[in-house]
């Protein structure tokens, strides 16, 4: 009989007013690839925090190799050889790769940091994943995909037995999965566990050996992966049937008259892009990761300088005026909804109602705002863009990823708005909050707003965009409309020559 | 269509500032001059509160400035010995014969102007505000120092309307003082330029990103706190005659510390003009009460200080216990474990 690497029995744990976690046991055996499948709010993010020790359950039992873990604490897992590779990236980006990789074990020589040693180990963890990365690069110019090898390298210390990955390919694209899965790969053959947490189900019938399904705090099913289908697991996660099908089609078939109009739009990294959104559509520009697509968002947003070329908003008499600025390209009635809410989208300490009402600050409708106004506003604005909360004065970082996303809709929904860019609409959103989201797209572009969809999700191109353009390292390739526009078909687009 | 509701005026009212930051000060503020009354009841009589406000009347005006920069994230370390350059540069203009009024005016503008040149290089270059008004506080003393020459410029009795005049039997500086509180605690509660302050504080990419005007909200700020900064050295220079290039080199710090005890904090978006006056207030009436209870001096600045620590640590335990995402820190867990374990032990 093997010994399991980690065994959490019984495991309960309530927060006031929420019951987080009901009696979950888990097994994970070393050598395999256990995946938690649930949406959010599930109980996953509490679950692993308790298997890493960042947080202490409040009844049940933590077992590693079989022995039983009194007082977990997250120096107290690290040491038992359970790593974490979080969503939140913990990592020093002004040192070097090698300085990263071992940043919590660095070489010491007479007391003093010994740096060869520390290259040579570096190196050779790295080639023992099949890592290729330059240990000496500054880790501020890394990729996101880079950038998530690395952690994976620290992690794998010495003594590694489990290594958990909360939603490791939530910002990955489709070929960046590969070396991922190939590094999973390597660590199962070496023994070691890895308890894979993704939203993804085609990805986790990918690579997992079993899964559990979590829904609500509890688990509703556990088994071999060869016991679930992707449709069976979604049921569960869900509990419901999920469609997966295409977002219903545009109201009228008549495309409207151009709203955002790009010409010959350069920068480093894009060359020559130009394309026009009209109104009443979605449009959306996709194509990997290196791409340019957000790169893209950010320009026709008036938030990045471009090189040449120009951005026009066509202006209610007609007139193509080229944008001068962010503010400018809001004033013209353009808005933007950055990928990162959390950095680049939202007050994440302030309430609900702060969030909502900031489109008609930041456009100036009125000089005078009163609390009660802001109050009255939300009030209204909040059921308009669907979001689901008991009140508006909640702090908007304790909302879900759906509701936030929907937050930043509904900023825009009390100002006049003509374009709205969305880059990543659905970025660590779960599978039935896309789908609102999808629809809340639909119904903007349904009201006559010109939607600029820029994602590197092809499965959701496919499914909500009128017409695709697909670009790669910084041109547009091609252009197909959305019933054609399947995954399979973008991804050969994007992958020919 | 139906609205989503408010949430609960109790709640509403448990995470509000008012009750948070400033309510504590409040009682702190009346144990002690109760406590101080007790001893000595001229404490509360009607000439020692007019006198407490009259003190930081001076620290006040430059206090509000800086809750504006704090509010957006910003800092103004250089307010302090801009307020002693325009003390000097007020006092040199009525010792060559100028007029007052022009004194003011130009005084005011080359604060301004300082300021402008803050707020340009913060929000255009980027550079962090903390080290360049650091080079500014060195900076304007030399040239306070360089227009004195070295010694303080006497005034000849003149800007009595800025600094020694009663109105309604109160100094002018108290109601300076009282009329800038106000009327910036309307700007930033009521105003689009008070919430973009709020905005770019909280979050400024996110803030520019939606299109809030973030570089001009900074500038505006830097350029309001520095002219607030040369109307308090005005003042100051008025109530004792004279521009002393030496004056009040401790205001800035004392300013940022008022401003942090009404619950502003140096990560930006929060902060009030309300707070930051009951932040003052409480600084004065410990001060005073030092005094009136016969405290040596020499322990001011460790009251001062001690003050300022106690207050950042209890906002801080409060922050912990309502944060529900994000990491959490050592303290909080124990925070946690002493209160399950006192729970226990009820049980």
């Amino acid at each position: 009989m093997t010994i399991d690497a980690l065994e959490l029995r019984g495991i309960s744990k309530s927060f006031p007013g929420v019951h987080a976690l009901a009696d979950v046991s888990l097994v994970v055996r070393p050598g395999t690839v256990h995946a938690i499948c649930g949406e959010n709010g599930a109980g996953k993010s509490t679950l692993i925090k308790i298997a890493t020790g960042a947080q202490n359950a409040d009844s049940g039992v933590i077992r590693i190799d079989g022995q039983e873990i009194d007082h977990p604490s997250r120096r107290v897992m690290q040491k038992l050889g359970i790593r974490a590779i979080f969503q939140e990236r913990q990592i020093a980006l002004d040192l070097s790769v090698a300085e990263n990789v071992l940043l919590d074990c660095l070489p010491k020589r007479f007391g003093r940091v010994d740096w060869r040693t520390a290259k040579t180990l570096a190196s050779e963890r790295l080639q023992a994943l099949e890592i290729d990365l330059d240990i000496d690069a500054p880790v501020r110019t890394l990729s996101v995909a880079q950038l998530q090898m690395m952690e994976i390298a620290r992690a794998v210390s010495f003594e590694a037995r489990l290594i958990v990955m909360d939603e490791p390919t939530a910002s990955l694209s489709r070929h960046e999965l590969e070396p991922l899965f190939r590094v999973i790969e390597r660590l199962r053959r070496e023994g070691v566990a890895v308890l894979f947490i993704s939203h993804h189900l085609e990805e986790v019938f990918e690579i997992a050996d079993e899964i559990t399904v979590m829904r609500d705090g509890s688990v509703v099913a556990q088994g071999l992966t060869a016991e679930f289908t992707p449709a069976s697991v979604a049921e569960l996660m869900f509990g419901r049937i999920i469609d997966s099908s295409r977002v219903n089609d545009r109201a009228d078939d008549q495309a409207g008259k151009p709203m955002l109009v790009l010409k010959g739009v350069s920068t480093e990294r894009l060359n020559n892009v130009s394309f026009s959104v009209a109104s009443g559509e979605i449009l959306a520009v996709t194509g990997g990761i290196g791409a340019g697509v957000s790169e893209l968002a950010r320009v026709a947003a008036g938030a990045s300088l471009k090189t040449s070329g120009e951005v026009f908003v066509v202006d209610e008499s007609r007139k193509m005026q080229g944008i001068r600025s962010r503010r400018h390209a809001l004033r013209l009635g353009l808005a933007f909804l950055p990928a990162d809410r959390k950095r680049q989208g939202l007050l994440l300490e302030r309430t609900l109602v702060d969030n909502v009402v900031l489109g008609q600050q930041a456009v100036g409708l009125h000089p005078i705002f009163t609390p009660s106004s802001a109050a009255k506003l939300a009030k209204s604005l909040v059921p308009a863009a669907n979001i689901k909360t008991a009140n508006i004065d909640v702090v908007v970082g304790t909302l879900s990823g759906g509701n936030q996303q929907k937050a930043m809709i509904g900023r825009w929904m009390g100002v006049k708005t003509k374009i709205m860019i969305f880059d990543e609409p659905t970025a660590g959103i779960d599978i039935a909050s896309k789908f609102e989201i999808y629809n809340e797209l639909r119904r903007l572009a349904n009201s006559g707003v010109a939607v600029l969809v820029c994602s590197t999700d092809f499965q959701e191109v496919g499914q909500v965009a009128d017409r695709v353009i697909v670009m790669r390292s910084g041109n547009v390739i091609g252009e197909i409309d959305g019933q054609s526009a399947t995954e399979r078909r973008l991804l050969e687009m994007e992958m020919s020559k | 269509m139906t609205e989503t509701p408010r949430a609960p005026m109790k709640q509403r009212l448990l995470r509000s500032d008012a009750v948070r930051f400033m309510a504590p000060l409040v009682v702190a503020i009346l144990a002690i001059s109760l406590y101080t009354n007790g001893k000595n009841d001229n404490f509360l009589g009607g000439d020692n509160l007019k006198n407490i406000l009259l003190q930081v009347s001076v620290l006040g005006i430059i206090a509000i400035g800086q809750t504006l920069l704090i509010a957006a994230g910003q800092l103004d370390l250089s307010v302090a010995t801009l307020a002693a350059l325009a003390g000097v540069i007020g006092a040199t203009r009525i010792k060559d014969g100028g007029s007052e009024l022009w004194a003011v005016i130009l005084v005011l503008l080359v604060c301004a102007l300082f300021g402008l040149i803050w707020g340009l290089l913060v929000a255009g270059l980027r550079i962090p505000p903390f080290i360049l008004t650091l080079g500014g506080t060195s900076l304007f003393a030399s040239i306070a120092l360089r227009i004195s020459k070295s010694s303080p410029v006497p005034a000849r009795e003149r800007f009595e309307w800025l600094g020694r005049a009663k109105l309604l039997g109160i100094q002018t500086p108290i109601w300076f003082f009282l009329i800038i509180v106000v009327v910036a605690a309307l700007v930033m509660r009521y105003t689009r330029f008070g919430r973009h302050v709020y905005a770019t504080g909280s979050n400024e990419e996110a803030s520019y990103l939606t299109g809030i005007p973030t570089a001009r909200t900074k500038v505006l700020c830097f350029v309001i706190s520095s002219t607030l900064a040369g109307f308090a050295g005005l003042v100051a220079m008025a109530r004792i005659s004279t521009g002393d290039p030496r004056n009040g080199s401790q205001l800035a710090l004392q300013a940022i510390a008022a401003v942090v005890l009404g619950g502003g904090t140096l990560a930006g978006g929060r902060g009030s003009p309300i707070g930051t006056f009951i932040g003052v207030v409480l600084l004065a009436v410990v001060q005073s009460a030092l005094t009136f209870n016969n405290v040596q001096t020499f322990w001011n600045d460790a009251v001062f200080g001690g003050v300022l620590i106690f207050a950042v640590v209890v906002t801080a335990i409060g922050d912990l216990r309502r944060r529900r995402f994000g990491a959490r820190p050592l303290l909080a867990s124990l925070i946690q474990r002493t209160s399950k374990a006192s729970a226990e032990v009820k049980t």
